[in-house]
């Protein structure tokens, strides 16, 4: 086991190291400089003079040297269109902000999803799997800016219940929760009504039934159960997912989380901001693949066997 | 065993999630809640509400409230409701706020500020060192200060940011607390009229050091209001400084100012009440926020004009008659209709209409060069080709393709730029392909003179200087026009302290650019402002700098 988890994480530092690199080289190889985009015409002496404090003016080699060298000791640089906020600090501050919002989205969006997933199953081409289905798809196909736009207009304006926009009590989290939760939702659903239905046509399960098991022990201790298995994969990945929050929710919602910043610090050329926070999403992402991988060989045997020979 | 240490697993990913996200809901302040403010609401005798407190919008998060790493307008915006400038701008002239009086020296050359007695929120005096540590961290090159601006004519101020001088030879200085004395290079018009003096505290800056002015508790206040509080890319809480030498004169107690980036958000929170106030330019809600009873309505310059610049070093643009052509072609008042819902002004010159020279009106002095042109040039397709057949491209427009530079990716933007390439191309008869940039790449695309034409838009300031300056640099602007002519109006124009004198060079120098066609402005930008019956007061004055003074509540 020690040995298979050791493999696992040099491969995370190699893919890290890729996706630095390429970051690196790919933002800096966007046209336009982070002056240009924040002040429209300056005198060549004043461009310079910036360029040459933050090390731009040097060859992209060197820089990358720098760089590498720099994160060796664990700092991850200035955020250069907001001067003197730390990229670590940003993400310290509002990541949390994200992850209240994608994190209760993702809890109601699995259980519900689960829940509704099975129902569904289990009445298959009755009307409540038909229902299920038809929302599922609704779910998965309505873009979520249309939804919370509507959601918003409907429950700020028409029928004033929340509050519009902003940051800070329980009555602000409503809305880009409910926008935000309604996609996972739709996809568990389905993700478990075909898993459900998967295990329902094993023949272990047509076993338990003649040997005369009761209905509800067989859902609730041979279906659920294996068909749950599949969804782990699934939700390991999405709790990495929530802490890059979502720019669209954030924007509309004006939700002070990091989706946000890291969509404007590509506009801005803020280089630093853009490679910190990629830095960061990459390796929770990927840590959190190992944590997946660690868990299905811990209850699957087969995969640990597998890998070890 | 396994499957319980995976449960246990899974389910302490699951709390540790929760726990941090606890923390983070508990972070921003309690005043997130509008509604806090909602409490009973009575009348003095002059019919203005007790509780005095507005809600605005914001159009972007503040980068740094620090005066020498300052990046943006939100920024220097916000800076005229927390600090006390020199001087402030107050229904379209002039005033003193930090100082009380000033003295100019004969030659132009020497400014004397006389500084009125002002505190800092921590009780301290405002002195003429605070304004001069302002100035001697924006030149100091460890800042890299991303600005050009009047400072620059302050003796030394440039030698100094460019590491050549030490800053102790910059041209400020305060023979006593109360006195302040700027020495300049050049005599500079513009001077008082930019209002960008703000005092700086050396202690405060030291003590912050890179995170000076990051968050609303590492800064120091003087000015009409103190910044409470600061919930990033959400909103800010500005309250009233009763420290303020002018604090008597206004009314408004509290401004929360909302940071909404989403347009529909922004109406949708000027519809149910959540802002007082809103530009607003969607047709639909137009119409819906002039149907309302309880909303009023007013229109705003945003002493901005919307231009095409013409890049004077390419092939054909080198060509002042194909310049003339391009910039003759374009139906204005279709561009101002379309684009901008008819709130803009179709623009036959660069110096948009809220300029002024001294006490002189720039646009009601001077005609606009443009109009004049249309009159000598019946046909710009005649005009093409006479410049077609300068340049040895023959006499068939039709074989002539240029391409037209737009900043913007949106839907919109496209709309908007295929309206141009139609106009030119029915008026001209030739081909104009359109070419789409995000705003940085347009930018750096232009000012590296990789385009034929591009759409831009610049701003003015109080004195026409700003703008025309913006085509009087060695490179000869974002044009790549080269004209000693106009140079030398220019810089003339900004040293001469007579104000009708200087009206008619800054004309002079207008005409010029705008004749030989270095740009071809379009419209004078505007927007319509919807705002909720009991406010009053609020100033319909571009260049006003007077924070939130005059405005107050009546009936809320």
């Amino acid at each position: 086991m020690a040995k298979f988890i050791l493999k696992r994480i040099l491969y995370m530092l190699v893919v890290l190291f890729c996706v630095i690199t390429l970051t690196f080289f790919l933002v800096h190889s966007i046209p336009g400089d982070p002056i240009t985009s924040m002040v429209q015409d300056l005198p060549i002496e004043t461009r310079d003079l910036y360029l040459q404090k933050y090390g731009f003016d040097q060859p992209l080699i060197v820089q990358y040297v720098k760089f590498i060298q720099q994160l060796l000791t664990g700092d991850l640089g200035q955020s250069l269109r907001y001067p003197g906020r730390q990229v670590v600090d940003i993400v310290a501050n509002y990541a949390p902000v994200s992850g209240i919002i994608g994190g209760i989205a993702l809890a109601i969006g699995f259980a519900v999803g689960i829940l509704l997933g099975i129902i569904a199953a289990l009445n298959r081409n009755r009307w409540p799997d038909r229902l299920v289905m038809v929302l599922a798809l609704l779910g998965t196909t309505i873009p979520t800016f249309v939804f919370a736009a509507v959601l918003q207009y409907v429950f700020t304006v028409t029928v004033p219940l929340f509050p519009t926009t902003g940051w800070g009590t329980w009555g602000h989290l409503v809305l880009p929760v409910a926008c935000m939760c309604v996609g996972p939702l739709a996809s568990y659903a389905r993700y478990m009504r075909s898993s459900v239905l998967d295990i329902t046509n094993q023949d272990f399960i047509l076993t338990a039934e003649a040997k005369g098991v009761s209905s509800f022990r067989i859902v609730s201790r041979h279906i659920f159960r294996n068909s749950f298995l599949p969804c782990i994969t699934m939700i390991c990945t999405s709790i990495a997912g929530i802490f890059s929050g979502s720019f669209i929710i954030e924007s509309i919602f004006a939700i002070p989380g990091l989706g946000k910043y890291f969509i404007s610090a590509i506009n801005d050329r803020d280089y630093s901001v853009v490679l910190g926070l990629n830095i960061i999403f990459t390796g929770t992402y990927i840590l959190s693949i190992l944590v997946c991988d660690i868990l299905l060989a811990i209850i699957d045997p087969r995969i640990r066997i597998a890998e070890e020979n | 065993m396994k499957r319980k240490l995976s449960l246990l697993l899974a389910l302490m990913m699951m709390v540790t999630l929760f726990a941090g996200c606890n923390k983070a809901l508990q972070n921003p302040d309690e005043n997130m809640n509008n509604n806090n403010d909602n409490k009973e609401q009575g009348q003095t005798s002059d019919g203005k509400d007790t509780n005095q407190y507005l809600n605005v919008y914001l159009s972007a998060e503040p980068s740094v409230l620090d005066v020498a790493r300052f990046v943006g307008v939100v920024d220097r915006n916000m800076f005229f409701n927390v600090l006390e400038p020199l001087t402030r701008i107050e229904n379209g002239e002039v005033v003193g706020a930090g100082a009380e009086s000033w003295d100019i020296s004969d030659d132009g050359l020497t400014y004397t500020f006389h500084l009125r007695e002002n505190y800092w929120t921590d009780g301290q005096k405002v002195t003429a060192q605070d304004y001069i540590t302002a100035l001697q961290r924006q030149c100091d090159p460890n800042n890299a200060f991303p600005h050009v601006s009047d400072y620059n004519t302050i003796e030394n101020f440039v030698a100094i940011s460019s590491g050549e001088a030490d800053v102790s030879t910059l041209g400020a200085s305060a023979p006593d607390e109360n006195t302040l004395v700027l020495k300049l290079n050049a005599p500079n018009v513009a001077l008082l009229s930019s209002t960008d003096f703000f005092p700086d505290r050396a202690d405060i800056a030291e003590k912050y050091g890179d995170t000076l002015g990051t968050e609303a508790s590492n800064m120091m206040c003087c000015g009409p209001y103190t910044l409470e509080s600061w919930t990033h890319n959400s909103q800010l809480v500005l309250t009233k400084n009763d420290k303020y030498w002018d604090a008597d004169s206004f009314d408004i107690q509290k401004v929360t100012m909302l940071i909404i980036p989403d347009s529909n958000a922004q109406l949708a929170s000027l519809e149910n009440g959540s802002l007082d106030y809103l530009g607003v330019s969607t047709p639909e809600y137009v119409e819906k926020f002039q149907a309302r009873d309880d909303m009023d309505e007013m229109m705003l310059s945003s002493a901005r004009t919307s231009m095409v610049i013409f890049n004077c070093e390419d092939s054909v643009f080198s060509n002042e008659k194909v310049r003339q052509a391009f910039s003759l072609a374009l139906d204005r008042d279709a561009l101002a209709e379309v684009i901008t819902n008819g709130t803009a002004t179709p623009a036959y010159s660069l110096v948009p209409p809220d300029c002024q020279v001294g006490n002189l009106n720039f646009r009601e002095n001077v005609e606009e060069p443009l109009t004049a042109l249309a009159k000598e040039v019946d046909d710009p397709k005649a005009l093409l080709i006479e410049g077609m057949q300068e340049l040895g491209l023959g006499d068939d427009p039709s074989k002539l393709t240029v391409k037209f530079a737009w900043g913007a990716t949106t839907a919109q933007a496209r709309t908007y730029s295929e309206l141009y390439q139609q106009l030119w191309q029915e008026a001209l008869g030739c081909t104009v392909e359109l070419e789409f940039n995000d705003s940085a790449t347009h930018q750096s695309n232009v000012n590296a003179g990789n385009f034929q034409m591009a759409s831009m838009s610049w701003g003015a300031n109080y004195e026409p200087q700003f703008q025309l300056s913006r085509w009087s640099t060695e490179a000869g602007g974002q044009s790549r026009w080269k004209n000693a002519e106009y140079v030398s109006l220019v810089t003339e124009a900004s040293q001469t302290s007579d104000e009708q004198k200087r009206l008619e060079l800054y004309g002079q120098a207008e005409e010029l650019l705008i004749k030989e066609a270095a740009i071809a402005p379009v419209y004078f930008m505007a927007s319509r402002r919807f705002y909720y019956s009991y406010v009053n007061g609020l100033n319909a004055n571009t260049f006003d700098t007077t924070s939130f003074k005059g405005v107050y509540t009546s009936g809320r």
